[in-house]
């Protein structure tokens, strides 16, 4: 005999990102979302804590559930008046859970996530990871590339330090270090666009940028939190004021999603940061603008209707 | 000997006497604390919200004191001078009793209150509290009303990131922070077609949403602040909201200002209103026919940094600037 008849409040139930179905990797195929979350972080760092950041998105996510909640009928985006259809994308986005990392080496975590990610990518799906700190994006990135050739595309984090070879673009990175701090300016097809840059453009734009840089081939996302101004949040432990707004990054991860997308890795979302208000401010906007990407990412009828909204 | 001043444990809003709701004088405004967060379905705190806004206006009204000592101000945005009123048209009543386990009881106790303050010809200014409260406060200005002006109706807006129109919220049923709006609309002597959201953000219930255009309301998104500016869209909500009514009730959910100002709030939002759109539509209102209002969803212990109080602390003295201030022949050049 069921314990109530009202339909549960959305924090409650089984936790999974916008209360989509949990599932193995092998229920995924092509044209597929595939989400996991890395809860792993380097201890060292002054302020510890992202290690909860794949819950606290998934927390704050379950406000988009709408699908498994019967006390709502269809969500619509105020803004522009657009009806998003979220069956299509609970159809065809699945949570998979975490990735152990706990109590491994960093070796012995590096390869268990290059190997997770090389089987989602081997199934033909998008593999969409919530970190942890922005150490679990290099093993991500090429446990992926390990399957598929792919073009790296990394949004925040810092200009001058070095990145995995082959980025072809960096948007909105936390500091524009000296031109003589970049080490693959010029030497192949890099390009730095500021977060002052993105303001200026639309997500045809950027899919038109992106798709030119990839060359062909499926893009590879790494977003830190750094790349948003902290003007609207808290949730990093690196302040800057500089960076996008949540309409830029919004246009950003709209223009990437409608190109191929093989991986998307977020990282540096810290909880435990500054209180709970700001924390919650930094996982909304966050998963407001993961909420673009998806629809993008799955040609959810309302993508392209959504782009004024954005904008 | 030096002579030492205190400051009240519990001040009152804006520092103001106080006062019993028995007492309270035609055109006065007569403050009701709401704190009350049991009808709010996630992060609470709310209950600490009128003792906040009181803290918060006595030292807003203090530093006044301190920075303008001949009591003259000047309103840049409009170029208009102000004189601040020897004794503000406002009273505070103190708090509505609160029953945690009861929300009938509640709903009566603040009720009562604002009933009293309208019906003796004042406005009622409660203090939430979560937004669930300003359903009790408006049933009570509309009893109040009715008392005063048996054949008045009322025009409604509400400032707000969320339309509040569910009809139940799965555990919570009927009576919470999100079906407020549903439940005054509701009530006998509102104009139904009359009432009038702004600020909504992000996405909202389509099935709401439909009733509130099919019964004639109007819905003003963030958007639309942003693409209209703030006086415009004032004067489209009144001319929607006072249609053949000379009384109008505004509800004020803080939560329609961007988080990223605005932290210390529950329902938090997105590329919502920034403070000065607010503000700027407040100060428009405040010479509106308003003569009910209440203030909601203020959680100081979401804002360690106190910002969102003093916050709120601004957006209250521009609505209330006609009780708290009298203007001053010429204007700034």
């Amino acid at each position: 005999m069921p314990l109530r008849t009202a339909p549960l409040p959305r924090m409650a139930g089984h936790l999974t990102f916008m209360r989509v179905e949990q599932a193995p990797v092998d229920a995924l195929t092509t044209g597929r979302i595939g989400l996991v979350g890395i809860p792993r972080e380097d201890t060292g760092t002054r302020a510890t804590g992202a290690r909860f950041g794949p819950n606290a998105f998934r927390e704050t996510s379950v406000y988009f559930g709408w699908h498994a909640n019967p006390q709502f009928s269809r969500p619509v985006v105020i803004g522009d008046r657009a009806t998003i259809d979220t069956s299509s994308i609970q159809a065809r986005l699945f949570d998979l859970g975490d990735i152990p990392t706990g109590g491994l080496t960093a070796e012995a975590g590096d390869l268990l996530i290059r190997s997770t990610l090389r089987q989602i990518a081997n199934t033909g799906a998008s593999a969409l990871v919530l970190g942890g700190d922005k150490g679990i994006a290099a093993p991500a990135l090429e446990g992926v590339a390990a399957e598929t050739p792919t073009a790296r595309v990394r949004i925040g984090g810092l200009a001058g330090a070095p990145g995995p070879r082959g980025d072809v673009l960096h948007f909105a990175p936390h500091r524009l270090a000296s031109a003589e701090a970049l080490p693959d300016r010029g030497a192949g097809h890099r390009r730095i666009v500021s977060a002052r840059q993105v303001a200026g453009l639309d997500a045809a734009a950027i899919s038109r940028m992106a798709e030119r840089a990839a060359d062909g081939r499926p893009l590879a996302v790494h977003l830190d939190i750094s790349a948003l101004d902290s003007c609207w949040h808290g949730a990093s432990d690196m302040p800057r004021f500089d960076g996008l707004a949540l309409s830029g990054l919004r246009r950003l991860l709209t223009g990437l999603g409608r190109l191929p997308v093989a991986i998307l890795v977020v990282t540096g979302l810290n909880p435990t940061l500054s209180g709970l208000a700001t924390v919650k401010t930094g996982q909304r906007l966050l998963v407001t603008a993961l909420l673009d990407y998806i629809c993008a990412r799955l040609g959810a009828p309302d993508d392209r209707s959504r782009e004024g909204a954005a904008a | 000997m030096t002579v030492l001043s205190f400051q009240p444990a519990e001040p009152a809003l804006f520092g103001v006497e106080r006062r019993d709701a028995a007492r309270i004088e035609p055109g006065e405004v007569g403050v009701v604390g709401m704190p009350s967060d049991w009808t709010h379905g996630s992060r609470i705190g709310t209950r600490f919200g009128p003792h906040a806004a009181r803290r918060a206006t006595t030292g807003l009204m203090r530093w006044r004191e301190a920075k303008c000592a001949d009591g003259d101000l000047v309103d840049p945005v409009a170029g208009t001078l102000w004189r601040r009123r020897a004794r503000p048209a406002i009273r505070d009543l103190g708090d509505a009793p609160i029953d945690p386990q009861s929300v009938q009881d509640t709903t009566t106790s603040i009720a009562a209150l604002t009933r009293a303050v309208r019906a003796r010809g004042g406005i009622p200014l409660a203090v939430g509290g979560d937004h669930y409260n300003s359903f009790p406060a408006c049933l009570g200005y509309a009893r109040g009303l009715a008392e005063r002006h048996p054949a008045r109706r009322f025009g409604y807006i509400q400032i707000d990131g969320h339309l509040d129109f569910s009809d139940r919220l799965g555990a919570w049923g009927t009576h919470n922070h999100a079906t407020n709006a549903r439940r005054i609309s509701e009530i006998g002597n509102i104009v139904r077609e009359n009432m009038v959201w702004i600020g909504i953000e992000g996405w909202v219930d389509g099935g709401d949403l439909a009733l509130i255009e099919e019964m004639g309301g109007l819905v003003l998104s963030g958007a639309d602040v942003h693409r209209l500016g703030p006086d415009e869209t004032v004067a489209r909500a009144l001319a929607h909201a006072t249609r053949g009514c000379e009384s109008l009730y505004l509800s004020i959910d803080i939560d329609a200002m961007d988080a990223g100002f605005l932290p210390g709030t529950g329902s938090i939002v997105h590329s919502g209103i920034t403070p000065r759109q607010y503000c700027c539509m407040l100060a428009a209102l405040a010479f509106s026919p308003v003569d009910g209002l209440d203030i909601v969803e203020l959680s100081p212990p979401l804002d360690p940094s106190g910002r969102s109080e003093r916050i709120v602390a601004q957006m209250l003295e521009h609505v209330l600037r006609p009780y708290l201030y009298e203007r001053v022949e010429g204007r700034l050049v």
